[in-house]
């Protein structure tokens, strides 16, 4: 599998930070939130009842104001009152007192007084008794008096001087019979507020008010406090501010209990959940000291609702990441693209050089490491340059395998001094000297091009090294610097493609008048010193040894006999049977006293022509004769030769030589060698 | 037969004032004393006035202000309308027994307690709780005490011809005063002030 590319991989992790950084945000802003709301939804809860318990005391001290201020106002509605409760006294005279009288008369006064007042008007529940709890007035039910409603806790609290605060239920009646509170709605529950009637100090009666807490008293609630009400009585919905369809959920829930168990912890909220919608709840009692199955009120708070500013700022902050996280991509694109295109740049710049282009460059104006990089990619290539020069130049003295393997392997090759068999070519042209006095300068040096030209590829691609050149005169090797084992093979392939190349080289020079049957080569295969010869500043590769004198020697030797290629015998031993050589002569080389056994290369075994191969056999059974000193045979066969080839140099040479030894006989000490008396 | 005195007390209460303590048993009918229920600093002065069946209250106005005598009560109602100080002052002669209530009409916090008693053998205790009732005649009767707020306590006696003193002790129970009502801030409910006029 390819892995992923320097730009996806920064983009991937660009892209995971600023998705994990969102994930984050996102998850501590719903905690955040979360908590917020229920906090919130505490302080609400708190202050909502704190504001009930404030609005009841506001109701309590106005409904007790009014009491008062009617008290005061009205002599009438005080008198009767008073006399209600006083005719209760007996004094222990003969007549006793006449109570009922007393009550019917109240009763009748406070008909006639309070139906025209607001207190009346304004309040669903009114009672009046005397100090006594008889009950005087009822306005629900109004030609009713004297019900003993003294043990009612709102009377009784009023009697005692306590704060008088009570919650009633609809179709509350006295024990008598009496109608306290309206009978519907039948889950109705009225807030009920008692205050005395007081003549100097003294108890003369008690006005009870009550009113019912309805969908509107609970708004205001909702209203002031932002979080919906419901007022809970005898397990029902008295009643609430939730629409008709969560209202009746919960109603539901209340009878089927659930909901009492979330409100089972006081005070503190917990979970509810009606219809779809998700909300935050908490009990508080509407009238202290009523216990626990007392009328409450349940205060809810939408979560899902209080959730939206979650759910818009969840929006907000996705888009908020999404532009961030195109941002990063984009920065990073940006980034990634400083990096890319000069490694890009560089990349190709290489594949030039490996394709060979070196002078390839590249232009990196980053200011950064990258064109520092650059730099020294140049620097790098300029290196490769010169080491490709100077393998250019080592090419002209060895061939490029040679070079390669000079440049590649330092160690296989030896450039220092070392002794070593060699095989050493002689490549001359015959009369060029002649030539090049006649011929103008630039003809010369490119005539003499065209042939170093010619000559040096095929020793070059012969595996042969170039040593020097002396004038007209090339001096190769084979087997240094890199040791082939076959170097007098390669040696004598090279001489023979040499003649085959020179030919055609030859007879233009021809046609053009110039020179014919020019180059010759000589071969000589020898022990020799090869190393880098010179001063420090110029220099050659050369080799240094006897050889190289007989092998210059055999190269002239082709002038005696009028020959292409003559090699040596340790050569020809050397080169293996692929070769044909005719054997030519002895020769006794100025300076040296062993003579050498010279052979003319005639060609490869495989490429032999037969009319050659027959002249070869002729010649070697002449020579055989010629040696033996039979030179009446040596001529008979030297001239069977010259019948087959007559323009062949050697038989001439021996028909020659073989006339005059025959009119000249040898000494006896003569062996077949020939003085080479010239160089 | 000689009439007798009547002496006694009201146990366990600091002012032990304000007591009315008479007997009954015998009707004795009113003496031409004229009884005074005095209006001053917005109060009726005494709360209690008992007299006796026949006697004549006069109703004097102390204030600088306006006042009303009225009452509802089954035995007497009457109404004295509204008057000055300087106005003669106006008079009720009241002929049944019982407790006649007695309001002004203009001040709410005004009451007075007449009680009319079938006789003269009555006294109002002082503040140590004393009485003394004289000019009883003997026989088997009544004591009895009340006062506004309380349930009214007796005793029966038995007074011997010639007994010079009988002393008698009786005990009264009275309601708990109302606490006046405080609002939340600790004031008071608004209501009418005896300094103010």
């Amino acid at each position: 599998m390819r892995r992923l590319g320097f730009r996806s991989r920064i983009f991937v992790a660009m892209g995971g930070l600023v998705g994990l950084a969102i994930a984050l945000i996102l998850a501590l802003l719903q905690d955040a939130t979360v908590r917020r709301i229920r906090e919130d939804f505490g302080e609400r809860f708190q202050r909502t009842t704190a504001g009930f318990r404030r609005l009841q005391a506001l109701r309590t001290e106005s409904v007790m104001d009014e009491v008062a201020a009617l008290v005061q106002g009205n002599p009438q509605l005080r008198t009767a009152l008073s006399m209600a409760s006083l005719a209760q006294t007996d004094l222990g005279f003969a007549e006793p007192p006449r109570r009922g009288e007393a009550s019917r008369d109240a009763n009748l006064r406070l008909q006639s007084i309070l139906p025209s007042l607001a207190i009346h008007r304004n309040n669903d529940v009114l009672l009046v008794t005397n100090a006594q709890g008889e009950l005087l007035y009822s306005k629900l039910d109004p030609l009713r008096f004297g019900d003993d409603v003294s043990r009612l806790a709102a009377f009784q609290s009023v009697a005692s001087g306590a704060e008088t605060l009570d919650a009633w239920s609809a179709g509350m009646r006295s024990d008598e019979g009496s109608a306290l509170t309206p009978q519907s709605p039948p889950q109705a529950i009225y807030q009920i507020v008692g205050a005395p009637v007081v003549f100097d100090d003294e108890l003369h009666g008690v006005v009870i008010v009550g009113h019912r807490i309805d969908a509107a008293a609970l708004s205001r609630i909702r209203d002031a406090s932002g979080v919906e009400v419901a007022l809970i009585a005898n397990g029902a919905v008295a009643a609430s501010t939730l629409d008709a369809r969560q209202e009746a959920a919960l109603a539901r829930q209340l009878a089927e209990k659930t909901a009492s168990e979330a409100e089972a912890a006081r005070g503190t909220a917990s979970e509810l959940r009606l219809g779809d919608e998700r909300y935050l709840v908490a009990a508080t009692q509407l009238v202290g000291g009523l216990g626990p199955t007392g009328p409450r009120f349940l205060l809810l708070s939408s979560l899902d609702r209080e959730s939206a500013l979650l759910g818009a700022l969840r929006r907000a902050l996705l888009l908020v990441g999404g532009l961030v996280l195109l941002l990063a991509l984009a920065t990073s694109f940006f980034l990634t693209h400083g990096i890319t295109r000069p490694v890009g740049a560089l990349a190709a710049a290489a594949r030039r050089v490996g394709a060979g282009h070196l002078d390839t460059r590249v232009e990196l104006a980053t200011g950064d490491e990258f064109e520092e990089l650059g730099r020294e990619f140049n620097s790098m290539v300029a290196g490769l340059r010169e080491r490709d020069a100077i393998r250019t130049t080592l090419e002209r003295h060895v061939s490029k395998e040679v070079a390669t393997e000079l440049l590649r392997d330092p160690a296989r090759t030896t450039l220092s001094g070392v002794r070593r068999e060699l095989s050493v070519m002689f490549i001359d042209i015959a009369g060029f000297t002649a030539l090049a006095e006649r011929l103008p300068a630039e003809e010369v040096v490119a005539r003499l091009n065209e042939y170093f030209e010619c000559a040096c590829g095929v020793i070059l691609e012969a595996g042969g090294t170039v040593s020097e050149f002396q004038g007209d005169g090339i001096v190769a090797f084979f087997g240094a610097p890199i040791a082939h084992s076959d170097h007098a093979a390669r040696a004598c392939r090279a001489a023979l493609l040499c003649r085959e190349k020179l030919a055609t080289l030859e007879s233009r020079w021809a046609s053009q008048g110039l020179l014919g049957h020019c180059f010759r080569i000589g071969i000589h295969t020898a022990e020799l010193v090869v190393g880098e010869i010179g001063s420090a500043e110029r220099g050659k590769y050369g080799a240094v040894g006897d050889g190289i004198n007989v092998a210059s020697r055999i190269e002239a030797a082709n002038k005696l006999y009028d020959t292409r290629i003559l090699v040596s015998e340790a050569t020809i031993e050397r080169a293996g049977n692929a070769f044909v050589a005719r054997e030519l002569d002895l020769l006794r080389v100025v300076g040296r006293a062993e003579p050498v056994r010279v052979f003319e290369l005639v060609a490869m075994r495989d490429a032999l022509d037969p009319r050659a191969a027959r002249l070869c056999e002729l010649f070697r059974v002449a020579l055989a004769a010629y040696r033996a000193r039979d030179f009446a045979s040596a001529q008979v066969g030297f001239e069977r030769c010259a019948a087959l080839a007559p323009d062949d140099g050697p038989v001439q040479r021996f028909v020659a030589r073989v006339a005059r030894l025959q009119a000249e006989p040898p000494p006896p000490e003569w062996s077949g060698v020939w003085e080479l008396a010239e160089k | 037969m000689r009439e007798k005195s009547f002496f006694g007390g009201l146990r366990e209460r600091e002012n032990r004032s304000g007591v009315v303590v008479y007997l009954t048993g015998f009707v004795r009918t009113a003496p031409g004393r004229v009884a005074i229920l005095a209006q001053k600093n917005k109060r009726f002065d005494p709360k209690l006035l008992p007299i006796v069946t026949g006697q004549t209250i006069q109703f004097p106005n102390n204030d600088p202000i306006y006042h009303n005598v009225f009452s509802v009560s089954a035995i007497h109602p009457f109404d004295l309308g509204q008057y000055r100080s300087g106005d003669p002052p106006r008079s009720e002669v009241f002929d049944r027994p019982g407790l006649v209530p007695v309001y002004c009409n203009i001040h709410p916090d005004m009451i007075s307690y007449v009680v009319v008693l079938e006789n003269d053998a009555f006294a109002v205790t002082a503040a140590d709780g004393t009485f003394v009732i004289s000019n009883v005649p003997p026989g088997r009767l009544t004591l009895n005490a009340w006062m506004p707020g309380a349930q009214r306590t007796s005793e029966d006696v038995e007074i011997r011809p010639g007994e010079e003193e009988t002393p008698a002790a009786l005990d009264l129970v009275q309601s708990e005063k109302i606490a006046p009502h405080k609002r939340k801030d600790g004031s008071d409910y608004p209501r009418p002030r005896s300094d103010e006029y």
